[in-house]
């Protein structure tokens, strides 16, 4: 049995509080406080530390999830969220006009500080605005020097934030095994 | 009416100015919101909202009352950060805006007054910004 750590990253909105709450096993700890940048942002609340939830692998394995604050203000948190860290979920917020490059400022913060830069990105409200699609965040990666896999997620749903989780930990395998 | 951001932003300096003078020891006083946005210090400059050290405050308050939950204490009132050089006094308040007051002194023996001057500026900044914006003043 081992106990790995991994991180969910993007921009306020994006659904890591929820991703984190819909995975964990236990009541995740929250820092959730209500937003003074409500109105901006579209939304009531904003982590202002971390999300912390855990989730035990079949082979039982524990999985801690950390949840980052999404602001730049709280960038200080995101080395020590990441830190000894196997795996980072990128969650991108769809109905952003900016949401492929907010992805790829994400991938970069957070790739080098993760083990063998392991990310996936999760394109979360692809059903309520389309477009980009999932091959035109491929390509920005790609094109900025980013092996990483893309998939449309609801966060809410618990199978879905779970295949991006085997996804991590699929790569992680493959990394060690030398494929 | 409700009071312009700036208005409130200048009588809080005031007030600010006014607690510094209250508490010889005091080297810096703040106030940011909850979610770690520096609304106003004891200095007359327009402060940067984003400013990192807020930030900060915000996260250090969260993990305290997170703590506080965990070991049963309930709503965290107060952080006393002791530290070589002086103490940092985090008081979270505010009945309908929560906001955060940050104090900083240079001399940990007269604690007591600190938190008491803190206490009674949280009372009154409350009493006289803690309305959300657009909702009109009581008579």
């Amino acid at each position: 049995m081992g106990a790995y750590r991994i991180v969910f990253a993007g921009p306020i909105g994006a659904g890591k509080t929820t991703a984190i709450q819909a995975l964990s096993d236990i009541p995740p700890i929250s820092t959730e406080v209500a937003s003074a940048e409500a109105e901006a942002v579209g939304k009531a609340t904003t982590t202002v530390a971390f999300d912390l939830g855990q989730v035990v692998l079949e082979n039982g394995d524990l999985v801690q999830l950390y949840g980052a604050p999404g602001q730049a203000r709280f960038d200080f948190m995101w080395p020590m969220i990441s830190e000894n860290a196997i795996g980072a979920v990128i969650l991108a917020d769809n109905r952003r006009p900016d949401t492929v490059e907010l992805t790829l400022q994400y991938v970069r913060e957070f790739a080098p500080r993760i083990a063998a830069g392991n990310c996936v990105v999760g394109v979360g409200r692809s059903k309520l605005r389309h477009k980009p699609g999932v091959d035109e965040y491929q390509d920005v990666l790609e094109a900025a020097g980013f092996a990483i896999p893309v998939m449309e997620v609801d966060v809410r749903r618990k199978e879905d934030t779970l295949l991006l989780l085997d996804v991590l930990l699929a790569r992680l395998e493959a990394a060690h095994s030398g494929a | 009416m409700a009071l312009d951001p700036r208005d409130s932003r200048v009588g809080m300096q005031q007030e600010l100015a006014a607690l510094c003078k209250k508490v010889p020891t005091a080297k810096l006083a703040a106030v940011a919101s909850e979610d770690g946005l520096l609304t106003a210090t004891h200095e007359q400059a327009e402060p940067n909202p984003s400013d990192r050290k807020s930030a900060m405050l915000a996260s250090l308050i969260a993990l305290a009352r997170t703590a506080a939950r965990e070991h049963g204490l309930e709503e965290a009132r107060w952080l006393v950060l002791g530290c070589r050089l002086g103490v940092m006094v985090v008081r979270p308040f505010g009945r309908q805006r929560r906001r955060l007051l940050l104090l900083v002194v240079s001399d940990s023996e007269k604690l007591g007054p600190t938190l008491a001057a803190a206490k009674e500026f949280a009372l009154r900044i409350d009493a006289k910004f803690g309305l959300p914006v657009g909702e009109p003043a009581q008579a």
